[in-house]
Protein backbone atom coordinates (compact mmCIF):
# COMPACT_ATOMS: atom_id res chain seq x y z
CA UNK A 1 0.00 0.00 0.00
CA UNK A 2 2.69 2.56 1.17
CA UNK A 3 4.44 1.41 -2.34
CA UNK A 4 1.69 2.35 -4.55
CA UNK A 5 1.14 5.43 -2.91
CA UNK A 6 4.69 6.18 -2.94
CA UNK A 7 4.40 5.43 -7.02
CA UNK A 8 0.93 7.73 -7.50
CA UNK A 9 2.41 10.18 -5.98
CA UNK A 10 5.07 10.99 -8.87
CA UNK A 11 5.14 14.44 -10.07
CA UNK A 12 5.78 15.52 -13.58
CA UNK A 13 5.65 18.79 -15.09
CA UNK A 14 1.90 19.91 -15.75
CA UNK A 15 0.66 19.17 -19.76
CA UNK A 16 -1.84 21.99 -19.29
CA UNK A 17 0.92 24.47 -18.67
CA UNK A 18 2.69 22.74 -21.45
CA UNK A 19 -0.23 23.42 -24.02
CA UNK A 20 -0.83 26.97 -22.88
CA UNK A 21 2.44 28.30 -23.17
CA UNK A 22 1.73 27.59 -26.39
CA UNK A 23 -1.49 29.45 -26.66
CA UNK A 24 0.74 32.40 -24.94
CA UNK A 25 2.96 31.94 -28.03
CA UNK A 26 0.24 32.02 -30.66
CA UNK A 27 -1.63 35.26 -28.73
CA UNK A 28 2.25 37.34 -28.66
CA UNK A 29 3.03 36.83 -32.48
CA UNK A 30 -1.34 37.72 -33.05
CA UNK A 31 -0.07 40.66 -30.91
CA UNK A 32 3.12 41.18 -32.82
CA UNK A 33 1.42 40.82 -36.66
CA UNK A 34 -1.49 43.46 -35.45
CA UNK A 35 1.24 45.98 -34.57
CA UNK A 36 0.22 47.76 -38.09
CA UNK A 37 -3.39 48.48 -37.26
CA UNK A 38 -2.52 51.55 -36.37
CA UNK A 39 -0.15 52.68 -38.84
CA UNK A 40 -3.62 53.53 -41.27
CA UNK A 41 -5.00 54.90 -38.85
CA UNK A 42 -2.25 57.04 -38.12
CA UNK A 43 -2.31 57.97 -42.44
CA UNK A 44 -5.97 59.22 -42.01
CA UNK A 45 -4.74 61.41 -39.07
CA UNK A 46 -1.75 63.04 -40.19
CA UNK A 47 -1.38 62.39 -44.03
CA UNK A 48 -3.42 63.98 -47.46
CA UNK A 49 -5.06 60.58 -47.75
CA UNK A 50 -8.39 62.54 -46.52
CA UNK A 51 -8.44 65.35 -45.49
CA UNK A 52 -11.65 67.93 -44.20
CA UNK A 53 -13.48 68.23 -40.76
CA UNK A 54 -15.69 65.31 -42.01
CA UNK A 55 -12.67 63.32 -41.94
CA UNK A 56 -11.20 64.99 -38.60
CA UNK A 57 -14.14 63.65 -37.10
CA UNK A 58 -14.42 60.63 -38.29
CA UNK A 59 -10.83 59.50 -36.96
CA UNK A 60 -11.47 61.35 -33.71
CA UNK A 61 -14.73 59.98 -32.65
CA UNK A 62 -14.15 56.33 -34.74
CA UNK A 63 -10.71 55.31 -36.01
CA UNK A 64 -9.21 56.67 -33.05
CA UNK A 65 -11.22 54.90 -29.98
CA UNK A 66 -11.25 51.94 -32.37
CA UNK A 67 -7.97 51.42 -32.54
CA UNK A 68 -6.93 52.29 -29.03
CA UNK A 69 -9.13 49.51 -28.25
CA UNK A 70 -7.91 47.09 -30.42
CA UNK A 71 -4.33 47.74 -29.51
CA UNK A 72 -4.67 47.80 -25.65
CA UNK A 73 -6.95 44.38 -25.68
CA UNK A 74 -4.67 42.81 -28.26
CA UNK A 75 -1.55 43.84 -25.88
CA UNK A 76 -3.83 42.34 -22.79
CA UNK A 77 -3.79 38.91 -24.14
CA UNK A 78 -0.59 38.06 -23.32
CA UNK A 79 -0.93 39.24 -19.65
CA UNK A 80 -4.41 36.98 -19.19
CA UNK A 81 -2.57 34.03 -20.17
CA UNK A 82 0.22 34.74 -18.28
CA UNK A 83 -2.35 35.25 -15.32
CA UNK A 84 -4.01 31.84 -15.89
CA UNK A 85 -0.34 30.39 -16.00
CA UNK A 86 0.65 31.40 -12.79
CA UNK A 87 -2.74 30.01 -11.66
CA UNK A 88 -1.72 26.81 -12.26
CA UNK A 89 0.83 24.14 -10.96
CA UNK A 90 3.96 23.65 -12.28
CA UNK A 91 3.75 19.35 -11.42
CA UNK A 92 0.74 17.59 -11.25
CA UNK A 93 0.95 13.65 -10.08
CA UNK A 94 1.61 11.71 -13.05
CA UNK A 95 -1.73 10.04 -13.53
CA UNK A 96 -3.34 13.69 -13.54
CA UNK A 97 -1.05 13.91 -15.82
CA UNK A 98 -1.87 11.35 -18.21
CA UNK A 99 -5.56 12.29 -17.63
CA UNK A 100 -4.86 15.66 -18.69
CA UNK A 101 -2.76 14.70 -22.07
CA UNK A 102 -5.98 12.57 -22.88
CA UNK A 103 -8.17 15.42 -22.40
CA UNK A 104 -5.83 17.69 -24.11
CA UNK A 105 -5.64 15.34 -27.16
CA UNK A 106 -9.90 14.80 -27.52
CA UNK A 107 -10.42 18.77 -27.29
CA UNK B 1 -5.99 65.63 -36.63
CA UNK B 2 -3.01 68.12 -37.08
CA UNK B 3 -4.48 71.66 -36.92
CA UNK B 4 -4.48 74.71 -39.75
CA UNK B 5 -6.23 72.34 -42.09
CA UNK B 6 -8.97 74.23 -44.33
CA UNK B 7 -12.33 73.17 -43.24
CA UNK B 8 -14.22 74.75 -46.57
CA UNK B 9 -13.31 71.79 -48.68
CA UNK B 10 -12.36 68.59 -48.05
CA UNK B 11 -10.36 66.01 -50.26
CA UNK B 12 -9.38 62.21 -50.66
CA UNK B 13 -6.29 60.70 -52.44
CA UNK B 14 -8.07 57.84 -54.16
CA UNK B 15 -4.76 55.69 -54.51
CA UNK B 16 -3.83 56.93 -50.90
CA UNK B 17 -7.10 55.36 -49.74
CA UNK B 18 -7.12 52.60 -50.98
CA UNK B 19 -3.66 51.64 -49.93
CA UNK B 20 -4.93 52.21 -46.15
CA UNK B 21 -8.24 50.36 -46.53
CA UNK B 22 -6.47 47.43 -47.78
CA UNK B 23 -3.87 48.03 -45.02
CA UNK B 24 -6.84 47.72 -42.34
CA UNK B 25 -8.39 44.98 -44.06
CA UNK B 26 -5.21 42.82 -43.58
CA UNK B 27 -5.79 43.59 -39.85
CA UNK B 28 -9.20 42.08 -39.98
CA UNK B 29 -8.23 39.56 -42.06
CA UNK B 30 -5.62 38.66 -39.29
CA UNK B 31 -8.23 39.61 -36.38
CA UNK B 32 -10.62 36.89 -38.24
CA UNK B 33 -8.26 34.27 -38.89
CA UNK B 34 -7.01 33.99 -35.37
CA UNK B 35 -9.87 35.23 -32.59
CA UNK B 36 -12.03 32.29 -32.87
CA UNK B 37 -9.11 29.67 -32.21
CA UNK B 38 -7.86 31.86 -29.67
CA UNK B 39 -11.11 31.72 -28.09
CA UNK B 40 -11.87 28.05 -28.01
CA UNK B 41 -7.86 27.95 -26.21
CA UNK B 42 -8.94 30.79 -23.87
CA UNK B 43 -12.15 29.08 -22.24
CA UNK B 44 -10.61 25.79 -22.40
CA UNK B 45 -7.58 26.75 -20.00
CA UNK B 46 -9.56 28.67 -18.56
CA UNK B 47 -8.16 32.54 -19.39
CA UNK B 48 -9.80 35.42 -18.44
CA UNK B 49 -11.99 36.19 -22.46
CA UNK B 50 -12.90 39.92 -21.53
CA UNK B 51 -10.33 41.38 -23.77
CA UNK B 52 -10.99 38.75 -26.74
CA UNK B 53 -14.74 39.82 -26.11
CA UNK B 54 -13.41 43.42 -26.58
CA UNK B 55 -11.44 42.39 -29.51
CA UNK B 56 -14.54 40.98 -31.26
CA UNK B 57 -16.11 43.77 -30.80
CA UNK B 58 -13.24 45.96 -32.56
CA UNK B 59 -13.06 43.09 -35.04
CA UNK B 60 -16.94 43.76 -35.88
CA UNK B 61 -16.51 47.46 -35.91
CA UNK B 62 -13.24 47.60 -38.08
CA UNK B 63 -15.45 45.61 -40.77
CA UNK B 64 -17.67 48.52 -40.78
CA UNK B 65 -15.38 50.93 -40.87
CA UNK B 66 -13.58 49.30 -43.88
CA UNK B 67 -17.25 49.20 -45.58
CA UNK B 68 -17.81 52.66 -45.29
CA UNK B 69 -13.99 53.62 -46.26
CA UNK B 70 -14.86 51.76 -49.67
CA UNK B 71 -17.92 53.62 -49.88
CA UNK B 72 -15.62 56.87 -49.49
CA UNK B 73 -13.41 55.59 -51.79
CA UNK B 74 -15.96 54.47 -54.51
CA UNK B 75 -17.47 57.66 -54.53
CA UNK B 76 -14.17 60.04 -54.27
CA UNK B 77 -12.80 57.22 -57.76
CA UNK B 78 -16.31 57.94 -59.31
CA UNK B 79 -15.83 61.72 -58.68
CA UNK B 80 -12.11 61.36 -60.11
CA UNK B 81 -13.50 59.37 -63.20
CA UNK B 82 -15.87 62.62 -63.68
CA UNK B 83 -12.66 65.10 -63.53
CA UNK B 84 -11.08 62.96 -65.73
CA UNK B 85 -13.95 63.11 -68.49
CA UNK B 86 -14.07 66.60 -67.87
CA UNK B 87 -9.97 67.07 -68.39
CA UNK B 88 -10.22 68.48 -64.82
CA UNK B 89 -7.79 65.56 -63.30
CA UNK B 90 -4.36 66.51 -62.51
CA UNK B 91 -1.37 64.54 -62.32
CA UNK B 92 -2.27 63.05 -58.93
CA UNK B 93 -5.66 61.15 -57.55
CA UNK B 94 -6.97 63.66 -55.22
CA UNK B 95 -10.32 64.77 -55.58
CA UNK B 96 -11.65 67.81 -53.53
CA UNK B 97 -15.14 68.49 -52.38
CA UNK B 98 -17.47 70.25 -49.88
CA UNK B 99 -18.37 68.18 -46.83
CA UNK B 100 -18.57 64.83 -46.71
CA UNK B 101 -19.30 62.48 -49.41
CA UNK B 102 -21.18 60.47 -47.55
CA UNK B 103 -24.01 63.28 -46.43
CA UNK B 104 -27.43 61.92 -45.93
CA UNK B 105 -27.90 58.73 -48.30
CA UNK B 106 -24.86 56.47 -47.45
CA UNK B 107 -27.34 53.39 -46.77
CA UNK B 108 -28.27 53.45 -49.90
CA UNK B 109 -25.41 52.06 -51.68
CA UNK B 110 -25.05 49.30 -48.84
CA UNK B 111 -28.13 48.19 -50.14
CA UNK B 112 -27.86 48.22 -53.64
CA UNK B 113 -25.31 45.67 -53.54
CA UNK B 114 -27.88 43.20 -51.99
CA UNK B 115 -30.27 43.83 -54.64
CA UNK B 116 -28.80 41.24 -57.11
CA UNK B 117 -30.54 37.78 -57.04
CA UNK B 118 -34.04 38.93 -54.84
CA UNK B 119 -37.03 38.23 -56.53
CA UNK B 120 -38.63 41.82 -58.63
CA UNK B 121 -41.15 42.08 -56.16
CA UNK B 122 -38.06 42.35 -53.14
CA UNK B 123 -36.25 44.89 -55.57
CA UNK B 124 -39.27 46.85 -55.92
CA UNK B 125 -40.35 46.94 -52.27
CA UNK B 126 -37.10 48.26 -51.84
CA UNK B 127 -37.18 50.83 -54.64
CA UNK B 128 -40.10 52.18 -53.13
CA UNK B 129 -39.06 52.77 -50.00
CA UNK B 130 -35.97 54.80 -51.42
CA UNK B 131 -36.36 58.67 -51.23
CA UNK B 132 -36.43 60.95 -54.63
CA UNK B 133 -32.63 61.87 -53.50
CA UNK B 134 -31.67 58.47 -52.88
CA UNK B 135 -33.05 57.31 -56.15
CA UNK B 136 -31.56 59.61 -57.97
CA UNK B 137 -28.32 59.10 -55.81
CA UNK B 138 -28.43 55.64 -56.91
CA UNK B 139 -28.75 55.89 -60.58
CA UNK B 140 -26.07 58.65 -60.72
CA UNK B 141 -23.38 56.33 -58.93
CA UNK B 142 -24.25 53.32 -59.90
CA UNK B 143 -26.18 53.46 -63.15
CA UNK B 144 -25.49 49.65 -64.80
CA UNK B 145 -26.87 48.01 -61.53
CA UNK B 146 -30.04 50.32 -61.16
CA UNK B 147 -30.48 49.79 -65.19
CA UNK B 148 -30.42 45.89 -64.98
CA UNK B 149 -32.26 44.92 -61.92
CA UNK B 150 -35.60 43.88 -62.68
CA UNK B 151 -38.38 45.55 -60.37
CA UNK B 152 -37.04 48.95 -60.81
CA UNK B 153 -39.51 50.47 -62.69
CA UNK B 154 -38.68 51.26 -66.47
CA UNK B 155 -38.38 54.91 -66.42
CA UNK B 156 -35.59 54.35 -63.46
CA UNK B 157 -34.16 52.01 -65.46
CA UNK B 158 -33.82 54.20 -68.51
CA UNK B 159 -32.59 57.05 -66.96
CA UNK B 160 -29.64 54.80 -65.94
CA UNK B 161 -29.06 53.10 -68.79
CA UNK B 162 -28.79 56.26 -71.11
CA UNK B 163 -25.99 56.92 -68.81
CA UNK B 164 -24.61 53.10 -68.94
CA UNK B 165 -24.58 53.09 -72.89
CA UNK B 166 -22.95 56.95 -73.49
CA UNK B 167 -20.18 55.87 -71.27
CA UNK B 168 -19.87 52.53 -72.98
CA UNK B 169 -19.75 54.29 -76.12
CA UNK B 170 -17.36 56.48 -74.87
CA UNK B 171 -14.74 53.82 -73.52
CA UNK B 172 -15.20 52.02 -76.65
CA UNK B 173 -14.59 54.68 -79.02
CA UNK B 174 -11.55 55.38 -77.17
CA UNK B 175 -10.09 51.81 -77.27
CA UNK B 176 -10.89 51.74 -80.86
CA UNK B 177 -8.78 54.86 -81.38
CA UNK B 178 -6.46 53.91 -79.47
CA UNK B 179 -6.11 50.44 -81.33
CA UNK B 180 -6.54 52.05 -85.14
CA UNK B 181 -3.31 54.25 -83.78
CA UNK B 182 -1.26 51.66 -82.78
CA UNK B 183 0.43 48.31 -83.84
CA UNK B 184 -0.67 44.71 -82.77
CA UNK B 185 2.30 44.06 -80.65
CA UNK B 186 1.78 47.62 -78.77
CA UNK B 187 -1.84 45.79 -77.59
CA UNK B 188 -0.38 42.14 -77.04
CA UNK B 189 3.03 42.39 -76.34
CA UNK B 190 3.33 38.86 -74.69
CA UNK B 191 1.63 37.00 -77.68
CA UNK B 192 3.78 35.49 -80.50
CA UNK B 193 1.57 36.25 -82.81
CA UNK B 194 -0.25 39.24 -81.54
CA UNK B 195 -2.22 40.15 -84.98
CA UNK B 196 -5.24 37.97 -84.61
CA UNK B 197 -5.95 39.11 -81.52
CA UNK B 198 -5.66 42.49 -82.38
CA UNK B 199 -7.92 42.01 -85.32
CA UNK B 200 -10.37 40.01 -82.62
CA UNK B 201 -10.57 42.99 -80.15
CA UNK B 202 -11.28 45.50 -83.14
CA UNK B 203 -14.17 43.83 -84.45
CA UNK B 204 -15.86 43.04 -81.46
CA UNK B 205 -15.44 46.63 -81.25
CA UNK B 206 -16.58 47.72 -84.42
CA UNK B 207 -18.99 45.79 -83.98
CA UNK B 208 -20.69 46.42 -80.72
CA UNK B 209 -20.41 49.86 -81.33
CA UNK B 210 -22.79 49.56 -84.15
CA UNK B 211 -25.12 48.20 -81.82
CA UNK B 212 -25.03 50.92 -79.92
CA UNK B 213 -24.96 52.96 -82.56
CA UNK B 214 -28.21 51.70 -83.63
CA UNK B 215 -29.82 51.96 -79.74
CA UNK B 216 -28.56 55.73 -79.51
CA UNK B 217 -30.13 56.66 -82.59
CA UNK B 218 -33.70 54.71 -81.31
CA UNK B 219 -33.31 56.55 -77.87
CA UNK B 220 -33.26 59.92 -79.52
CA UNK B 221 -36.96 61.53 -79.15
CA UNK B 222 -38.09 62.36 -82.22
CA UNK B 223 -41.20 64.00 -83.76
CA UNK B 224 -43.88 61.75 -85.00
CA UNK B 225 -42.21 58.33 -83.19
CA UNK B 226 -42.67 56.92 -79.93
CA UNK B 227 -40.85 57.42 -77.27
CA UNK B 228 -38.29 54.57 -76.72
CA UNK B 229 -36.91 52.89 -73.23
CA UNK B 230 -33.63 51.44 -72.48
CA UNK B 231 -34.52 48.92 -70.50
CA UNK B 232 -31.18 46.73 -70.23
CA UNK B 233 -27.96 47.47 -71.73
CA UNK B 234 -24.40 45.34 -71.89
CA UNK B 235 -21.61 45.19 -74.48
CA UNK B 236 -19.92 42.01 -72.39
CA UNK B 237 -19.35 38.95 -74.34
CA UNK B 238 -22.42 39.01 -77.77
CA UNK B 239 -24.07 41.84 -75.79
CA UNK B 240 -27.53 42.71 -73.87
CA UNK B 241 -29.93 44.71 -75.40
CA UNK B 242 -33.31 45.67 -74.12
CA UNK B 243 -35.49 48.42 -75.72
CA UNK B 244 -38.92 49.19 -75.30
CA UNK B 245 -41.05 51.64 -77.28
CA UNK B 246 -43.28 53.23 -75.14
CA UNK B 247 -43.21 52.47 -71.17
CA UNK B 248 -44.46 49.35 -70.68
CA UNK B 249 -45.24 50.21 -66.78
CA UNK B 250 -48.14 52.41 -68.39
CA UNK B 251 -49.50 50.70 -71.45
CA UNK B 252 -52.72 48.77 -71.25
CA UNK B 253 -50.68 45.85 -73.53
CA UNK B 254 -47.15 45.08 -73.63
CA UNK B 255 -45.89 42.86 -76.18
CA UNK B 256 -42.03 41.01 -75.87
CA UNK B 257 -40.12 40.22 -78.88
CA UNK B 258 -37.50 37.74 -78.98
CA UNK B 259 -35.22 37.33 -81.79
CA UNK B 260 -33.42 34.37 -82.55
CA UNK B 261 -30.48 33.02 -84.22
CA UNK B 262 -27.77 35.58 -85.43
CA UNK B 263 -28.93 38.08 -82.88
CA UNK B 264 -25.98 40.47 -80.77
CA UNK B 265 -25.03 43.39 -80.41
CA UNK B 266 -24.53 44.77 -83.75
CA UNK B 267 -26.01 46.82 -86.42
CA UNK B 268 -28.21 44.05 -86.89
CA UNK B 269 -30.13 45.08 -83.88
CA UNK B 270 -31.63 48.14 -86.31
CA UNK B 271 -33.77 44.98 -88.14
CA UNK B 272 -35.48 43.70 -84.42
CA UNK B 273 -35.94 47.59 -83.48
CA UNK B 274 -37.87 47.95 -86.79
CA UNK B 275 -40.24 44.71 -86.35
CA UNK B 276 -40.57 45.90 -83.00
CA UNK B 277 -41.78 49.34 -84.01
CA UNK B 278 -43.69 47.58 -86.84
CA UNK B 279 -45.80 45.96 -84.36
CA UNK B 280 -46.47 48.39 -82.24
CA UNK B 281 -47.88 50.71 -85.37
CA UNK B 282 -49.93 47.83 -86.52
CA UNK B 283 -51.47 47.54 -82.16
CA UNK B 284 -51.70 51.40 -82.32
CA UNK B 285 -53.60 51.78 -85.22
CA UNK B 286 -56.12 48.88 -84.57
CA UNK B 287 -56.62 49.98 -80.84
CA UNK B 288 -56.13 53.60 -80.85
CA UNK B 289 -58.18 53.98 -77.66
CA UNK B 290 -55.45 51.48 -75.66
CA UNK B 291 -51.95 52.33 -74.79
CA UNK B 292 -49.46 49.60 -76.33
CA UNK B 293 -45.94 48.88 -75.44
CA UNK B 294 -43.51 46.51 -77.51
CA UNK B 295 -40.05 45.01 -76.04
CA UNK B 296 -37.25 43.99 -77.97
CA UNK B 297 -35.73 41.61 -75.54
CA UNK B 298 -31.93 40.53 -76.53
CA UNK B 299 -31.23 39.34 -73.07
CA UNK B 300 -29.41 35.92 -73.34
CA UNK B 301 -26.88 35.04 -75.80
CA UNK B 302 -28.73 33.80 -78.64
CA UNK B 303 -27.20 30.85 -81.30
CA UNK B 304 -24.49 32.74 -83.44
CA UNK B 305 -24.16 29.86 -86.00
CA UNK B 306 -27.09 27.96 -87.69
CA UNK B 307 -25.63 24.57 -87.99
CA UNK B 308 -23.16 24.74 -84.94
CA UNK B 309 -25.27 26.53 -82.01
CA UNK B 310 -29.36 26.16 -83.28
CA UNK B 311 -30.04 22.62 -82.96
CA UNK B 312 -29.09 22.97 -79.18
CA UNK B 313 -31.72 24.05 -76.29
CA UNK B 314 -28.66 24.75 -74.21
CA UNK B 315 -28.50 28.26 -74.97
CA UNK B 316 -32.35 28.98 -74.49
CA UNK B 317 -32.40 26.75 -71.59
CA UNK B 318 -29.89 29.41 -70.04
CA UNK B 319 -32.15 32.02 -71.26
CA UNK B 320 -35.03 30.51 -69.17
CA UNK B 321 -34.90 32.21 -65.32
CA UNK B 322 -34.11 35.70 -67.28
CA UNK B 323 -37.39 35.70 -69.34
CA UNK B 324 -39.60 34.52 -66.70
CA UNK B 325 -37.75 37.34 -64.29
CA UNK B 326 -37.92 40.01 -66.97
CA UNK B 327 -41.62 39.24 -67.36
CA UNK B 328 -42.27 39.09 -63.70
CA UNK B 329 -40.98 42.59 -63.38
CA UNK B 330 -42.85 43.69 -65.94
CA UNK B 331 -46.23 42.62 -64.13
CA UNK B 332 -44.53 43.87 -60.70
CA UNK B 333 -43.53 47.67 -61.97
CA UNK B 334 -46.92 48.03 -64.09
CA UNK B 335 -48.78 51.17 -62.78
CA UNK B 336 -52.35 50.75 -63.91
CA UNK B 337 -53.98 47.14 -62.72
CA UNK B 338 -52.96 44.34 -64.95
CA UNK B 339 -51.93 44.78 -68.37
CA UNK B 340 -52.36 42.40 -70.96
CA UNK B 341 -48.91 40.82 -71.63
CA UNK B 342 -47.75 38.83 -74.75
CA UNK B 343 -44.45 37.03 -75.24
CA UNK B 344 -43.27 36.76 -79.22
CA UNK B 345 -40.43 34.49 -79.93
CA UNK B 346 -38.88 34.26 -83.82
CA UNK B 347 -37.15 31.35 -84.71
CA UNK B 348 -34.71 30.66 -81.52
CA UNK B 349 -36.39 33.28 -79.69
CA UNK B 350 -39.52 30.74 -79.78
CA UNK B 351 -37.17 27.99 -77.89
CA UNK B 352 -36.39 30.22 -75.72
CA UNK B 353 -39.98 31.01 -74.79
CA UNK B 354 -41.01 27.65 -74.83
CA UNK B 355 -38.74 26.44 -73.00
CA UNK B 356 -38.68 29.14 -70.06
CA UNK B 357 -42.38 28.24 -70.17
CA UNK B 358 -42.48 24.94 -69.47
CA UNK B 359 -40.43 25.18 -66.49
CA UNK B 360 -41.81 27.94 -64.62
CA UNK B 361 -44.76 30.57 -64.24
CA UNK B 362 -44.13 32.43 -67.68
CA UNK B 363 -46.28 35.49 -66.38
CA UNK B 364 -48.44 36.50 -69.42
CA UNK B 365 -51.21 35.94 -71.16
CA UNK B 366 -50.27 35.03 -74.68
CA UNK B 367 -47.52 32.93 -76.54
CA UNK B 368 -46.89 33.56 -79.83
CA UNK B 369 -44.39 31.35 -81.82
CA UNK B 370 -43.35 32.64 -85.35
CA UNK B 371 -41.20 30.06 -87.38
CA UNK B 372 -40.33 28.07 -84.65
CA UNK B 373 -38.04 25.19 -84.55
CA UNK B 374 -39.12 23.59 -81.88
CA UNK B 375 -40.23 24.93 -78.31
CA UNK B 376 -39.94 21.78 -76.08
CA UNK B 377 -43.02 20.52 -75.46
CA UNK B 378 -44.97 18.51 -77.39
CA UNK B 379 -48.45 20.49 -76.66
CA UNK B 380 -49.88 23.25 -75.69
CA UNK B 381 -51.30 21.98 -72.45
CA UNK B 382 -47.75 21.76 -71.29
CA UNK B 383 -47.27 25.61 -70.81
CA UNK B 384 -48.72 26.94 -68.30
CA UNK B 385 -50.90 29.22 -69.74
CA UNK B 386 -54.29 28.96 -71.54
CA UNK B 387 -54.18 26.52 -74.32
CA UNK B 388 -56.63 29.01 -76.24
CA UNK B 389 -54.06 31.71 -75.97
CA UNK B 390 -50.80 30.15 -77.71
CA UNK B 391 -50.62 31.25 -81.47
CA UNK B 392 -47.94 29.92 -83.94
CA UNK B 393 -47.24 30.83 -87.74
CA UNK B 394 -44.87 29.59 -90.58
CA UNK B 395 -44.61 30.92 -93.93
CA UNK B 396 -45.09 28.63 -96.68
CA UNK B 397 -41.75 28.86 -97.91
CA UNK B 398 -40.16 28.57 -94.69
CA UNK B 399 -36.96 26.43 -94.58
CA UNK B 400 -37.40 26.36 -90.87
CA UNK B 401 -40.24 23.62 -91.65
CA UNK B 402 -37.33 20.97 -92.53
CA UNK B 403 -36.05 21.27 -88.73
CA UNK B 404 -36.41 17.09 -87.95
CA UNK B 405 -38.89 17.40 -84.71
CA UNK B 406 -36.31 15.42 -82.97
CA UNK B 407 -33.67 18.43 -82.69
CA UNK B 408 -35.58 21.11 -80.37
CA UNK B 409 -39.10 19.27 -80.15
CA UNK B 410 -41.64 19.15 -82.62
CA UNK B 411 -43.34 22.18 -84.22
CA UNK B 412 -45.70 24.27 -83.11
CA UNK B 413 -47.11 24.89 -86.16
CA UNK B 414 -47.83 20.79 -86.53
CA UNK B 415 -51.57 19.44 -86.27
CA UNK B 416 -51.34 17.71 -83.02
CA UNK B 417 -49.45 20.94 -80.59
CA UNK B 418 -53.04 22.11 -80.38
CA UNK B 419 -51.60 25.83 -81.12
CA UNK B 420 -54.20 28.43 -82.55
CA UNK B 421 -52.63 29.09 -86.32
CA UNK B 422 -52.32 32.42 -87.97
CA UNK B 423 -51.34 33.25 -91.39
CA UNK B 424 -48.31 34.78 -92.46
CA UNK B 425 -48.26 34.83 -95.84
CA UNK B 426 -46.09 37.11 -97.69
CA UNK B 427 -47.34 39.14 -101.42
CA UNK B 428 -44.06 37.53 -102.18
CA UNK B 429 -44.43 34.12 -102.86
CA UNK B 430 -40.50 33.59 -101.86
CA UNK B 431 -40.57 35.38 -98.86
CA UNK B 432 -38.25 33.00 -96.34
CA UNK B 433 -37.38 32.69 -92.73
CA UNK B 434 -36.73 36.61 -92.01
CA UNK B 435 -39.31 38.31 -93.94
CA UNK B 436 -42.47 37.90 -91.52
CA UNK B 437 -42.70 41.35 -90.64
CA UNK B 438 -42.79 42.34 -93.76
CA UNK B 439 -46.52 40.71 -94.31
CA UNK B 440 -49.51 43.13 -93.90
CA UNK B 441 -51.40 39.90 -93.05
CA UNK B 442 -49.08 38.57 -90.37
CA UNK B 443 -48.53 41.97 -88.72
CA UNK B 444 -52.40 42.62 -88.41
CA UNK B 445 -52.42 38.76 -86.66
CA UNK B 446 -49.58 39.77 -84.16
CA UNK B 447 -51.35 43.40 -83.28
CA UNK B 448 -54.79 41.50 -82.88
CA UNK B 449 -53.16 38.86 -80.67
CA UNK B 450 -50.97 41.52 -78.67
CA UNK B 451 -54.15 44.05 -78.12
CA UNK B 452 -56.67 41.52 -77.31
CA UNK B 453 -58.46 40.68 -80.14
CA UNK B 454 -58.06 36.84 -80.32
CA UNK B 455 -61.63 36.44 -82.16
CA UNK B 456 -59.87 38.21 -85.00
CA UNK B 457 -56.71 36.13 -85.62
CA UNK B 458 -56.79 34.33 -88.17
Amino acid sequence: MGTSETEASIMVPNPLKTALERVLTRASTFNDELGDVESPITELDTGATWTGSAARRYHDDVLKPLADDIRTAAESLAADVEHRLRELDDLVPEHVAIALQVELSIR
Amino acid sequence: MSSGRADSYSSIDVTGLRGVIEDLEQSAGLMDRTLPGLRRDFEFFGVDTANLTKLSNGYRELTTVVEELWERHNRAEVLLADYEGRGLAGADSIVRFPGDLLDGDHHVTHEIHHQDGRTPGDVHTWWEGLTDTERAYAISYYPDTVGSLNGVPIAARDQANRRVIMQEYTRMSERLAELEAGAPIDFYPDEPNPLPFYLDEGEHLKERLGGLDVIIERLDDQPGRPRAYLIDISTDGLGRAVVSIGNPDEADNVATYIPGTGSRLSDGLATDIRRTDRMLEAADRFAPESTTSLIMWLGYDAPQDVFAEAPSPSLADKASDNVRNFQEALRTTHLKGRSHNTLLGHSYGSTVIGRAAREGDIHVDNLVFIASPGVGVGHVSDLGIDPDRVFATRAKWDLIKATPRNILGPQPTGGGFGATHFRSDNSNPLAGHSDYWESQLARRNLAYIIIGWHDEVN
